[in-house]
Order: C-alpha cells, then structure tokens, then sequence
C-alpha cells in the first residue's frame, strides 16, 4: 500500500475514512488546483465514507460535485451547439476527450472538473468549420502574430476558440498530435474509425475506444506540462478499466492501434505509471509486447523523474526535486513535439516576449 | 481571546470558523492579526487541526518589492487572483480571498451578492453590486437591532429557498464610513484604510449575536433593490417580475452551475414575494422603507 | 432564395423550453443549451406559435396577422425575421432540411 494519502485515497477511496484532519488540510490543497477533487468526491460517494468525513470536507464535496454534474451538462451542452453551428458544413465531427467522456456517459466523466471543447475535423474541412463557428460566437483568442503562425504551420489544432458570449474555449484539432512532432498519429484512419454517437437528435462521432486511451495516453506524456498531469493518468486508469471490462480483446486492439498510430513509447510510459501509482491492472505481456518502447536510460530517467512531476506536491512543501523534474519533463514534450532548430527559435522568441513583457 | 495567543496560533496557521464554513488562515502579519482580533473578536477558534473549507495564507512579499514599499500578498492553493496591496492593507486582501473563495468554490448554495437582514424572523434580500448602497444599508439595519444574516452573499438553498446565515465584517466604503458612524456611533469599526484601489474601506465588526444565530437558517419575506438618491423622496415601487428576474439573475454569482434548479429558484423567489425597488434619500428614509417592508 | 419559406422548428428535443412568465415579459430556460433568454411578449407569442407547430416565416407571419388583426407590412416581415434569425443563433430554432 503506497504511503502517499492522495494515491491512496485514489486507489482505495474507502481509506478516506482514516486520514486525519492534518491529512485533509494537505490534502485539499493538493488537489484542487489539479481538478482531482472530483475524483475524491465521486470515490467517497461510491465507497460510502462521505458521511464520516470532516464536515468542511463534505461541504466541499458537494460543492465539486454539483460542478462536475455542471460540466457534464455543459460538455453536451457545447456539442449540441457546436453540431447547431456547423450544421450547414459537410463534415464529420469527432467529439474528443471531456466531451466524448460525457456524451457516451463513461465513468470516467463523473467526478471529472474539465469543461474544455476539443473536436477532430478532416484537415481539408478546417476553413468552413472555423469560419462557420465564427459565425455562431467562436471567435480566435487574440494571439500576436508569431503564435498565429506558430499554431497554423506547426500545431494540430486552430489557436482555441472562445465564445463571445458564453465563457467557453474550444480547441479544433485535424489531428492528435503536432505536425512538427516526431511520432505521427494515422489521422484518417482516426477519423475512418471513429464510432457514432447522437448528441440530441444530431448525428456525430467520437473515437474508438482503443483510439481514446491513444490520445490521452499522447496528451500525458506528449504534451504541455506534467504538472498536472495526475488528474490525466486516472482518467487513463478509468478509461482502460471501463474499456477492458466491456471488450475482451481491448488490450490487443490497443497494442495493434498503437502500432499504427506510432504511439508504443507513450503508451507504455502510460500504462507503466498507471500501473505503479494507480494500480491499473495492465494484463501481463502488454507492456512487453509494444513497440517502440522506451530503452533502458530513458526508462530509468523517466521513472526517477516523472512520479515526482506527476503527483502534486503539498503547496508550502515541495520536494527538492520537483521543480528540477517538472523542468526537465517541459523541455522534453517540447522537445518530443518539434524538430530541434525549430525548438530552439520558439524557446528563444517565447523568451524574447516574456522578457518584453516584464520590461513593458 | 487573548491577542497574544492569538497572534501566536495565526503565525501558525488557526482555523476561524465562520459560519457555514472553517476557514484556516495563516499570518505571520500583526496587522493582520490584529485585526482579525477586532473583527473576528466573536467568531470561535476551531481546534487547530480542524479540516478546513479554504486554506488561505495572508503574507508578505519577498524580494525587491520589500525595499520599496512592504505589500501583503493573500495565497489560496490556487494563484490568487488580484494583485498585491500594501502591508497595512492586510486585512482587505484576507476579505477578499474569503470572499473569493467563498463565491467560486461553494455550489451547495445558489449565491446572490446580496445583504440579507431580518426583524422578528422576516428576512429580506437587498442585492446589489458593491456600491450600490447594500452594506450601508445593512449596517444601519443591524444597528437598529435587525438580524446580521449576510452582509455579502446570500447563500440560497435552491430547493427551499432557505438562506444559511454568514455573517462578516461589513464592508463600507468612502462616505458610507461616516453616515454609519453618524448613525450608529456605538457600532465598533475598524481603522479605515485609506488609499485602496476603491478608495478608503472600513469594516463593521459582526456582533455576538449574528455568530450565535448564524446556525439559524431565514425564509425571504421580500425582495428589496435599494438606490440612494439624495433629490428623491422615499418610496417603495413593485418591480416587474421578469425585470427582478434577469436583475437577480445577474447578481447571483454561479446561477449558471445551477442549470433548471436555479432557473426554477429564482422563478420560485420572484413568484412567492414581492419585489420591490426603494428610493431613499438618506439613512432614517431607507430604514423606515424596510421597516414597512417587514412590518 | 430568400429563405422566407423555410420551415422552422425548434433545434431542440421537446420538453427542453421552460418557460415562466409575467406582465412584463418573459424568461425561457434552455435544458439543451443550459441558456436562460429574456424575451418580450411579441417574441414570446412567436416562439409559442413554432413551438406549437413548425411552420414557415412566411405561413407565421399570416398567422400573427389573421390572430393579431395587423395588416401585413414590411416593418412585421422585419420585426419577425429578426426574431426568427435570433432564435436560430441561440439554437432555439432552426430550418429543418
């Protein structure tokens, strides 16, 4: 049993019921920042412990928990207006991660403090569906030209989208991945094998579940900061569980997407963590059997650095080596996501703008 | 409390509670604790290791700003979001992170940004953005021996419409720092701070009586929008119901999380009271517009 | 096309509009989009007709005139095309294809 009460509570949520009020203090402050509350709420709720917790804890729980029911209904909320907007365009939308959890009610939405849009739309459809969401509210977030260019010629998505009116941001995706990164996701064969789903009477689609647990297993180790990344690796535990559970052959589908979507590395790193700080019950012989998996120093570094980076720190006492490993970590997404020149100029033009802004 | 043994324990990090919630705050500020003496003077101290609803920690900031003039920064778990104000503004940063605190993380209750006061068990909501004349109005109220249900936030169950009590420091602002203290000089207020980005703030210490009663929830008996205006004569007018609606909809601070229950609560609120718009031109007009308003 | 004849109805599964109303108007609750809209009683009484059957801006604007007693005029074509195209951007209405 790991000793740190946030995993803990997580793996075994009916050990909430044993930590003390010192332990929530902490604990509380960990979570929040990194939306993990919802889970503790959710896992109390189903461990049946709610009632013996602290009464600010409860107060609080209920509290996240009314958000997340919240979310739920605002995720399918923006696709039906997102399907409203672009029903004069020729294309498929493909609801992905928050949106597609809560449109085919997976257990992992419940519990999950995400309300963020993201949607996958064939790369050649990309000017009508922005131009026909600008028309509905969606306008770019004002970007300086550097970053516009940046986002066009390099990233797998248009700059996010925010509404005028409601307080939303939607990220429009053509693939799941940068352009500019080294591993390159089979995007049409995302798109060809996305399964159907009905938001309200409208016809949509969103990922196959093998796909799914692809892309949140790309965003976590790929993508941004680790920081929070906990949050992300539970709803990887979550989905991977639901999926198994229904579906026999799950693991092998998913060792034979990942193959086709060039995604062995991050999958494994993945299922590893998921694996060690989690629990997740990954069938013997899956790990082995990816390809490409990572080699030995980078396995090393990676599971010497990333627990660290992964599993929040108290606020007022963060351990040496965090900071030092969630830098590290930064640099390497980077690095994973872009050719090294490239990477070079846009760490250095980003620099050059922070500084302008500081002496600004 | 002893002051010194509470000073000690905030340097530490105490936990006030302040009805509904536990709030642990550590300071290693005086002016901060010295204030939370005053203010707090009736609020009870929690056992140190209580679990909280918020941990906010109220402190002074490091590096070069020190030399130049010293500020006090509020930290919550999360980057605060407003800047850094001076040292002896202290206790208006802690107001204001409890106050953020309390609108962006409590969904058990539909919040309105309003005072809610009540005389004989009969409580009335008086929303209103800041400055609009809301805390003076609740002040002068308490004065006159009305309950100090809220000052800031009326905490709304959305089902029952039953409004949980939470008594705080009231917030007055430039000129209404003298008209409460013309009209109730026996009412203890804190030092004004002067300066601030809205001008010069001064805080009513919350009575024995409001923490006591806090536990007590109240049922509206009306809705009462206040505008002070000094060329008017006092009157009470009906609003339209649709009109106090939207009003109501825009002061209430997460009637978005809400959904149904909300739109069906504040529909239930409108409904089931009278709405009500009071123009008064001074402190005496505007209680007696209440007192006919519960009367 | 000048888009007159199309026939609107309501974007979202029935059951989704609340409604509460009063002498001064009225608010709409929309489940599907989680909106509450304010509207005055002549939208209002618009948005009541297409709710109770789906029909054209052409055929609404006969109805409101045979029901109102108003003669047909530019102004109420205007007045009702905006209410119409409002309806649509808020994904209260919408053309059925």
């Amino acid at each position: 049993m790991t000793p740190d009460p946030l995993l803990r509570s997580l793996r075994d949520p009916a050990s909430m019921a044993t930590l003390t009020a010192a332990d929530w203090t902490g604990m509380m402050q960990r979570v929040r920042p990194r939306a993990l509350l919802g889970k503790l709420a959710r896992g109390a709720a189903e461990a049946g412990v709610t009632g013996v917790l602290p009464a600010a804890v409860q107060r609080q729980f209920a509290s996240v928990d009314r958000l997340c029911a919240y979310n739920d209904e605002h995720l399918k909320a923006e696709a039906f207006l997102v399907l409203h907007a672009l029903r004069e365009v020729e294309t498929p939308v493909v609801f992905l991660k928050g949106a597609a959890y809560a449109l085919l009610g997976l257990q992992v939405a419940r519990g999950r403090v995400s309300s963020d849009v993201d949607i996958l739309v064939p790369r050649d459809r990309l000017p009508a569906v922005e131009s026909a969401l600008g028309g509905a509210g969606w306008l770019g977030v004002k970007l300086d030209a550097y970053d516009q260019r940046y986002y066009r010629e390099w990233m797998h998505e248009l700059p996010p989208l925010q509404h005028q009116h409601r307080a939303t941001t939607m990220d429009v995706h053509h693939t799941i991945l940068p352009l500019s990164g080294r591993i390159r996701p089979d995007a049409q064969a995302l798109l060809r094998d996305a399964v159907p789903v009905e938001v309200m009477g409208r016809a949509a689609f969103v990922l196959q579940p093998a796909d799914m647990v692809i892309h949140a297993a790309l965003h976590l180790f790929q993508d941004g900061d680790l920081a929070e990344r906990l949050r992300e690796l539970v709803d990887l535990h979550e989905l991977a569980g639901e999926f198994a559970a229904s579906d026999t052959a799950f693991w092998d589908t998913l060792a034979e997407r990942s193959r086709l979507h060039q995604a062995g590395r991050p999958l494994y790193y993945a299922f590893h963590f998921a694996r060690r700080l989690l629990g997740t019950p990954v069938p013997d012989g899956f790990l082995g059997g990816l390809s490409p998996r990572p080699g030995p120093i980078s396995m090393a570094l990676m599971d010497t650095l990333a627990p660290a980076a992964i599993v929040p720190s108290h606020p007022d006492r963060v351990p040496p080596g965090a900071a030092l490993a969630r830098l590290l970590l930064f640099i390497r997404s980077h690095w994973l996501r872009m050719p090294p020149l490239l990477l070079a100029r846009h760490l250095a033009i980003k620099a050059w703008d922070a500084l302008r802004r500081r002496l600004g | 409390m002893d002051p010194v043994a509470l000073s000690r324990r905030l340097a530490a990090g105490a936990v006030l509670s302040v009805p509904p919630f536990a709030v642990r705050l550590q300071t290693p500020l005086h002016v901060l604790q010295r204030s939370l003496h005053m203010l707090y003077g009736e609020f009870d101290l929690l056992d140190d290791g209580e679990a909280p609803d918020f941990v906010i920690r109220v402190s002074g900031t490091g590096g070069l700003h020190r030399f130049m003039r010293r500020q006090a920064m509020a930290f919550i778990d999360t980057p605060p979001p407003y800047t850094p104000l001076p040292e002896r503004m202290a206790p208006i940063m802690f107001e204001q992170a409890l106050n953020w605190c309390v609108a962006t993380r409590t969904l058990t209750h539909l919040i309105l940004h309003a005072a809610v006061v009540a005389k004989n068990g009969r409580a009335v909501i008086v929303p209103g953005q800041s400055g609009q004349g809301k805390s003076t109005l609740c002040a002068a109220l308490v004065a006159r021996g009305w309950r100090h249900v809220s000052d800031e936030f009326a905490l709304m169950d959305p089902s029952t419409l039953a409004i949980t009590a939470h008594p705080r420091p009231i917030s007055l602002k430039n000129r209404s720092l003298e008209v409460v203290a013309a009209w109730a000089p026996e009412m203890a207020q804190s030092p004004a701070y002067e300066g601030t980005p809205k001008g010069t703030i001064g805080y009513v210490r919350p009575s024995r009586a409001a923490v006591e009663s806090a536990p007590e929830p109240v049922t509206p008996v009306a809705v009462v929008f206040p505008r002070f205006d000094p060329a008017q004569a006092p009157a009470l007018d009906a609003m339209g119901k649709a009109a106090a609606f939207i009003a109501l909809t825009a002061c209430s601070v997460n009637y978005r999380e809400f959904g149904q229950a909300g739109f069906d609560a504040i529909g239930r609120l409108v409904d089931g009271n009278p709405v009500l718009g009071a123009t008064y031109p001074d402190t005496g007009s505007a209680v007696a517009l209440l007192e006919q308003v519960v009367g | 096309m000048d888009g007159t004849s199309d026939i609107f109805r309501l974007a979202a599964p029935s059951g989704s509009l609340h409604w509460r109303e009063w002498d001064d108007g009225c608010v709409i609750f929309n489940r599907t989009t989680g909106e509450t809209h304010y509207l005055d009683d002549f939208t209002a009484y618009l948005l009541r007709l297409v709710e109770a059957a789906p029909r054209s801006q052409d055929a609404l604007t006969g109805t409101v005139c045979a029901e109102l007693g108003r003669e047909r005029s530019a102004t109420l074509e205007a007045q009702i095309a905006r209410a119409l195209r409002n309806f649509e951007t808020l994904a209260v209405l919408e053309r059925a294809r």
